[in-house]
């Protein structure tokens, strides 16, 4: 699974591919829209309507890199919003016409993201669920073991034994370029 | 590091390091593995390559990514397996339904009088379907009753509170609603009718077809069509007609607002009316601000935080109503100072 076919994917109903995309880009979309509209409780609420509604109309998806497309997406649903609602937003000519330094810097990296977030779903799933409590969560060792129920020395090993497996399914990957862009993108949001 | 080597691997020592968790005696031993073979520091480094990657991914698991989900989710692929689950239970429900039904009926004819009652409380509405297959949308602490001979003899109720209805026609068998300040006979058409006991306001809006009004003790009729409004106040038998271009009215059950040029007065009228809560102002020059705007779907919270953000109030709530203030100047400039 690449980002490139994460469209041609949802176009087909997979399911997995849709969660894919939701993950990845659900929290950049909206620091994005906050930018415009500045409300938190709004943003979310017309990025979650983009996604349903590109379910609802996936059968007609192009095969297209999905970062583009649904940062201009956002972009609309901001302007529409701001537009309908005759908020008097000073900036909102200076943004129609900027073109968004995010988009590119996504565009680049989402394709290793892509493969990064699937091979972590691959993981079996008490080793997965350790691993994303440590590393997603940043929970100590030890709060994992107790709320798990299970040893410290289980919790270490099963971190090892996803990073292993990780490290054996990303090794294709270019690491250094990765490792660049990456910094640029989490500088970022 | 071949794959065999990998028991080896102090993976304790590992994720300590990683996560900056590490006591000083712990590395000194790190970099004592380290400096023991030039194949341990690169496996470390690819480790924590991967380390450092998947850090990156984390917005992805967050708390309010998979509360999101969790939404969307349900709106989309969950959506369509709920047809899927709802045609496998239908066999049972059905089955349920029936048997359901004949306790039911029996129980209403031997055990209740009359009437069927039909009741909303201070924060539900419902949706109902009557015997003849009218629709009636409740708003909040509304009461309805019918003979439960509604269909067979004529097609009669009795309204308090605030009610919208979409009534089917049947020929020869007008529908007739009784409230405390009159009546209404319909045939076919779809209309919203406040009347609350305690208001001494009653308010009939059409949305499509005719009403006929008959208030209580005047020996005189009203026939409102579609698009028209009227009050009509009980104590001083006063009846005033407008014709109304938006459904505000309705909102309540359409969840559509559309403010036109209206001040913010007016707008608190039709927001009290719709989602339950009073509205009130700091002082006059508030209230009369003019706004304009379509909401569709929005909670209250959002369409005054709109308000409050275009003309920059301050909102303040209470356990009773929501305020709406003038933000102080002198913050403002203590800001800028």
């Amino acid at each position: 699974m690449t980002e490139k076919n994460l469209f041609e994917l949802i176009k087909a109903s997979d399911e997995k591919a849709f969660e894919i995309l939701f993950r990845l880009y659900y929290e950049p979309l909206v620091s994005f829209c906050i930018k415009y509209i500045q409300d938190k409780d709004l943003a979310k609420g017309l990025i979650q309507e983009i996604f349903v509604n590109i379910w609802e109309n996936r059968k007609n998806l192009r095969p297209q890199p999905p970062s583009p497309y649904l940062y201009r997406a956002a972009k609309n649903r901001c302007l529409n919003y701001i537009r309908h609602q005759n908020v008097k937003y000073e900036y909102h000519k200076e943004f129609e016409h900027e073109e968004s330094f995010e988009e590119t810097i996504i565009n680049e990296t989402s394709d290793k993201l892509v493969q990064i977030y699937d091979s972590i779903d691959k993981l079996p799933p008490q080793c997965k669920r350790i691993f994303i409590m440590s590393r997603m969560h940043g929970l100590k060792h030890k709060e994992i073991a107790e709320e798990l129920g299970i040893a410290v020395k289980t919790v270490k090993n099963q971190i090892g034994k996803a990073l292993n497996h990780l490290k054996n399914d990303l090794s294709r990957l270019d690491i250094v370029l990765i490792i660049t862009i990456l910094k640029l993108f989490s500088n970022k949001f | 590091m071949k794959k065999e080597d990998l028991h080896n691997v102090n993976w304790d020592l590992i994720s300590d390091i990683l996560t900056d968790t590490a006591s000083e005696d712990q590395k000194t031993e790190f970099k004592n593995w380290l400096a023991q073979d030039v194949l341990n520091s690169s496996f470390f480094n690819e480790i924590k390559e991967i380390w450092l990657k998947t850090g990156n991914l984390s917005h992805c698991y967050s708390s309010d990514t998979n509360y999101a989900w969790g939404i969307v989710k349900s709106k989309t692929i969950q959506r369509n397996k709920k047809v899927v689950k709802l045609k496998r239970a239908l066999y049972w429900t059905i089955s349920a339904a029936a048997s359901l039904f004949l306790i039911f009926y029996f129980s209403k004819n031997i055990l209740s009088p009359e009437k069927a009652i039909l009741s909303t409380t201070n924060n539900s509405i419902i949706a109902y379907k009557l015997p003849d297959n009218s629709e009636v949308d409740l708003n909040y602490q509304t009461e309805i009753k019918y003979n439960k001979k509604f269909i067979r003899k004529n097609r009669e109720l009795w309204l308090n509170g605030e009610a919208f209805f979409d009534v089917e026609k049947v020929k020869s068998k007008p529908f007739v609603i009784h409230t405390q300040q009159g009546s209404f006979k319909v045939l076919g058409t779809s209309f919203n009718i406040s009347s609350y006991k305690n208001d001494s306001l009653l308010s009939l809006f059409v949305k499509t077809g005719e009403v006929e009004f008959f208030p209580k003790n005047v020996n005189n009729s009203f026939v409102v069509k579609k698009g028209e409004q009227i009050h009509y106040n009980k104590i001083n038998k006063k009846l005033s007609k407008k014709k109304n271009k938006t459904e505000n009215f309705i909102a309540w059950k359409t969840k559509t607002l559309t403010f036109d040029d209206l001040t913010l007065e007016e707008i608190a009228i039709i927001l009290k009316r719709t989602y339950n809560t009073e509205i009130r102002f700091e002082n006059e020059n508030i209230q009369q601000i003019r706004f304009t705007a379509q909401f569709k779907n929005q909670s209250l919270d959002k369409i005054l935080k709109v308000i409050a953000m275009t003309f920059e109030l301050e909102i303040q709530k209470t356990d009773d109503y929501i305020k709406l203030l003038e933000i102080k100047h002198e913050q403002t400039t203590d800001q800028n100072n």
